[in-house]
């Protein structure tokens, strides 16, 4: 029998360390002679992630539905037009972004977001293919989406490259979303051809830079960050 | 699973029982709503022994032998014949989240490792006391295949009889009749927070403390066993707050009460109620003696038939309401579990479970070196205590999802303080 000098507790016949606090039991040595088997065995079960196939099912019988009611309708009455394509291809992209992510067993954020591009693009597509007015696809639509997706791109990496705080990961979204706002109001005024490229989006940047720079400090201050948590306490 | 088709045809079935319902809505791969219960033997198990005397346990505990399904309106389980659950080697993540599909679809797991036979129960099935029931038979079962001769008393049941209606009802149905309604406490309180281990991981730490010593230890203060532990780990999460130099939230600590003590229930499916002893600390400083007073007062002012019938009903009510009744199975669990994300462990800082004393017939004691229980993770407590005593043997183990294992250190160096032996068992490294 072992005592832990630190704790006083009891520990197992061959005990090196106390569980409690890691203190060397005193007679290591002797311990190992009569050492005991372990509490517990080695082997560890993890669990497979439950596959949410129900909820799957549930989704994709909501969403079809009324697609099919909307395409038996224009099939039955033809002249007003394609109408019944808006609706599918909204209800697909909506269940491409929702259902899809849920069946895959292990999700790779760098994977789901260039399939959630490629579907934005599409379904953007459809909608260029049915009014088909100017060229907004390519000038407009295209980088919107791409800047958009470049945007998540560089906050997933950022975030997945090693442990961050709360703080620090609110700081770059706000950052992500100044320069977001920027690129997106300049893309919208060389296509509307407006003289300024950057009005309102100077007003939104400034402000999340502003707060961003705050949080940063906060996150690197100890007794700041004491403080909110005291003042902002809920 | 031929039997289990055969076992559908017959369509033998139960509801669940009402403290039941919340949990397969709250299946999470953080939150496993398992609890184990282990039984150390004097030998090592014999696995091939083991699964003939399961068996022949299972056949007397038929609320057991189910698998969980899927009704419009609610969950339900349906009997499972002519199948088993198979006993598995013991591991070392116990209480992982339980996938219905897996064990042969049986909602408990039995598990084997040198001389400890465990039992990992769901919740929605039963709770701590028909799970040491089922383990306690289930062992004298096995110890009579080795040809010793252990008649039925206390917790181990005679497997020739048939289970009675008493022991398979539901008994919140038959007690909760009070006209009033006792709503569970809803303040969001103190979390001691760490770093946590991996997902579907857990520390265990099982303290074994001499019972006699410690019951004169908690005789002096004047309070009973429960209390003092309880009022032991409260202090814990006060003072660690209070070192903490932040705003002090109220300490909580639940405490789930076995019904079967105030109500004549026999029942082998859940039967029980928590409580919640509260502590702020904006009223002012305590010391650990007032804490114990505290606890012990708030403890007896609850703990009676009266106050937990209301508890009872107040929970029966949301069960027994026609738009909970009408309401499809997916949105009732959508709306469950969002309550339990939104509210849960928010109200609690640290539960403290105690089975009490394990009794059996003296045949069987020079077989059993001693008894365990643990509850399975937390989402948010570091410390989850289950208790029960054997013989002279009080058992507390911690499970624990935080490498921290700090509460777990000063909650049995305080009882080695007092005086009483703590011998110290664990997963970690």
């Amino acid at each position: 029998m072992a005592y832990c000098i630190n704790c006083g507790v009891l520990l197992d016949d061959g005990a090196l360390k106390c569980v409690l606090c890691d203190t060397a039991v005193t007679m290591p040595e002797k311990n190992a002679e009569t050492a005991a088997s372990p509490a517990y065995p080695e082997r560890l079960v993890i669990p497979n992630s439950v596959r949410k196939r129900y909820t799957v099912f549930l989704i994709s019988v909501i969403l079809l539905i009324p697609n099919i009611i909307c395409v038996i309708i224009n099939i039955l009455m033809p002249d007003k037009g394609l109408w019944s394509v808006y609706v599918v291809s909204s209800s697909l992209f909506v269940w491409l972004i929702i259902a899809v992510p849920m069946m895959l067993k292990k999700m790779n954020p760098y994977i789901i977001l260039t399939a959630y591009t490629i579907s934005a693009l599409l379904y953007a597509y459809v909608f260029y293919l049915m009014l088909h007015k100017d060229n907004w696809y390519v000038s407009l639509a295209v980088p919107f989406i791409i800047t958009f997706s470049l945007c998540c791109f560089i906050f997933i990496a950022w975030v997945r490259k090693q442990k961050r705080g709360k703080l620090s990961i609110t700081a770059m979204l706000l950052a992500d979303i100044a320069i977001f706002s920027l690129l997106t109001e300049a893309l919208i005024n060389i296509y509307y051809k407006n003289e300024n490229l950057f009005f309102v989006s100077v007003i939104i940047s400034v402000s999340c830079i502003c707060l961003m720079l705050f949080f940063r400090a906060t996150e690197k201050n100890e007794r700041l960050k004491a403080w909110m948590t005291r003042r902002f306490y809920f | 699973m031929q039997g289990a088709k055969s076992a559908a045809q017959t369509h033998q079935w139960f509801k669940l029982d009402n403290a039941g319902k919340i949990f397969p809505g709250q299946n999470n791969s953080k939150w496993s709503n398992i609890f184990r219960v282990s039984v150390s033997l004097e030998s090592d198990v014999e696995k091939k022994t083991l699964e003939t005397a399961l068996k022949d346990t299972l056949k007397r505990f038929p609320c057991y032998a189910v698998r969980i399904r899927r009704g419009l309106f609610w969950y339900y389980l349906e009997n499972l014949e002519g199948v088993y659950p198979p006993v598995m080697d013991d591991i070392k993540n116990p209480c992982h989240r339980v996938n219905f599909k897996e064990n042969n679809r049986f909602l408990f797991r039995v598990y084997v490792y040198k001389n400890r036979i465990s039992v990992e129960f769901f919740h929605a099935l039963t709770d701590a006391y028909g799970a040491t029931t089922f383990l306690l038979t289930l062992t004298a079962q096995y110890l009579r295949l080795f040809g010793a001769d252990i008649p039925p008393k206390g917790m181990v049941f005679d497997i020739n009889e048939k289970a009675s209606k008493s022991e398979l009802e539901d008994s919140f149905l038959r007690f909760a009749n009070s006209k009033a309604k006792i709503k569970r406490s809803s303040d969001f309180v103190y979390h001691a927070k760490g770093e946590r281990i991996g997902r579907h991981k857990i520390n265990i730490t099982t303290g074994y403390i001499d019972c006699a010593a410690f019951r004169k230890k908690a005789k002096e203060y004047g309070v009973t066993v429960t209390e003092l532990s309880a009022a032991i780990l409260l202090d814990i999460h006060y003072r660690k707050q209070l070192a903490e130099n932040r705003k002090q939230k109220i300490v909580s600590i639940q405490i789930p009460v076995n019904l079967r003590n105030h109500f004549p229930s026999e029942t082998l499916r859940n039967f029980s109620l928590c409580y919640n002893i509260k502590l702020d600390p904006n009223m002012g400083d305590y010391t650990f003696d007032e804490i114990v007073k505290h606890v012990a007062q708030s403890l007896r002012l609850q703990n009676n038939s009266k106050e937990l019938n209301a508890m009872m009903t107040k929970n029966l009510a949301l069960e027994k309401s026609i738009f909970m009744r009408i309401m499809p199975l997916f949105i009732k669990k959508t709306a469950i579990y969002t309550s339990f994300v939104l509210t849960g462990e928010k109200t609690v800082s640290a539960l403290f479970s105690n089975v009490g004393i394990v009794t059996v017939p003296d045949e069987i004691k020079p077989f059993i070196k001693n008894v365990m229980l643990m509850t399975g993770p937390g989402i948010l407590n570091g410390a989850r205590l289950a208790a029960i005593t054997y013989e002279n043997t009080l058992a507390i183990s911690f499970a624990n999802i935080y490498k921290e294992n700090d509460i777990e250190r000063e909650f049995f160096t305080r009882i080695v303080k007092l005086g009483v032996h703590v011998k110290i068992e664990s997963n970690r490294e």
